[in-house]
């Protein structure tokens, strides 16, 4: 049985590493691109469309009981139809 | 930032005449690629919600499923920005002094070369190919007098009409730095050899 939490736990580590790369990725665009509207308007794009996700996840996982467990194979085995 | 007006290392009197990169077409391929994968995680969802309604409305797995699709996308959405950018920060700019060969590998590793266009040798276009002949993009190879001797804009569009601008250009830098280009090249034929008395 693993607690939900630690799903919990490994979605923020992962929306951690996602936001540093994104981070680099978008200085990179922004100090070695050319000066034009394409490209801040790429990395606007890009920057909203990941907070709005990260934004609308965490809004949902607000929501949800964390405190249960789940048995991540042999239990979601039968609700699979497996 | 590369500012247009102001070029790193300007040559004074510099004016921008192309900036180039490769054709958009070159990555149509990634962008179906990842736009497929950008969209798969709704479409599994999309899947089980039609086929099998009890695990979305499954308290206990509707979470996993949520937060599952939501770092695939995150991270499929992260790739295609770095492709891109990839894509976008590879340009060629050609001045009427100069050409700059800006090439992104990766995020960390970049290369700027410079060209001065008086060292130019000969200027080549190619358009290998039915989708290059289509949409008339192509390779364009410049030689050069300098330690580099090739430099290669790869599958920008018009090649033929780039080549072309390229080598006026040359000619008339050429005519500018005549002490530089006699230097490099030697004296041309036409140009009457001083005769002794």
């Amino acid at each position: 049985m693993v607690s939900f939490i630690y799903l919990f736990y490994a979605w923020l580590i992962a929306v951690a590493l996602f936001s540093l790369l994104a981070a680099f990725t978008s200085i990179i665009a922004l100090r070695f691109g050319l000066s034009s509207f394409g490209t801040y308007m790429t990395t606007a794009v890009f920057l909203a469309v990941s907070v709005l996700v990260i934004v609308l996840v965490g809004g949902f996982a607000m929501t949800v009981d964390w405190s249960q467990t789940v048995n991540l194979f042999p239990a979601s085995a039968p609700t699979l139809g497996l | 930032m590369i500012d247009a007006h102001h070029l790193p290392n300007e040559i004074p009197g510099e004016q921008v005449v192309y900036f180039l990169r490769r054709h958009p077409i070159t990555i149509s391929n990634l962008i179906i690629g990842f736009g497929a994968m950008l969209v798969a995680p709704f479409a599994v969802f999309g899947i089980l919600y039609a086929f099998m309604p009890e695990v979305v409305r499954d308290a206990r797995l509707f979470p996993l499923i949520v937060i599952g699709g939501s770092i695939f996308f995150l991270f499929a959405w992260l790739f295609l920005f770095q492709a891109f950018i990839d894509y976008y920060l590879d340009m060629w700019i050609v001045t009427n002094k100069r050409i700059l060969d800006i090439e992104q590998t990766g995020l960390f590793n970049r290369r700027v070369s410079e060209l001065r266009l008086y060292r130019i040798q000969d200027v080549t276009a190619t358009v290998n190919g039915a989708l290059h002949t289509v949409f008339n993009y192509g390779n364009v190879e410049i030689q050069t007098a300098g330690e580099k001797e090739r430099f290669d804009f790869e599958d920008v569009p018009n090649p033929n009409q780039v080549a072309k601008v390229v080598m006026q250009l040359a000619e008339l830098d050429r005519k500018e730095h005549l002490d530089e280009a006699v230097e490099e090249f030697g004296v041309p034929d036409k140009m009457p050899k001083p005769t002794v008395k």
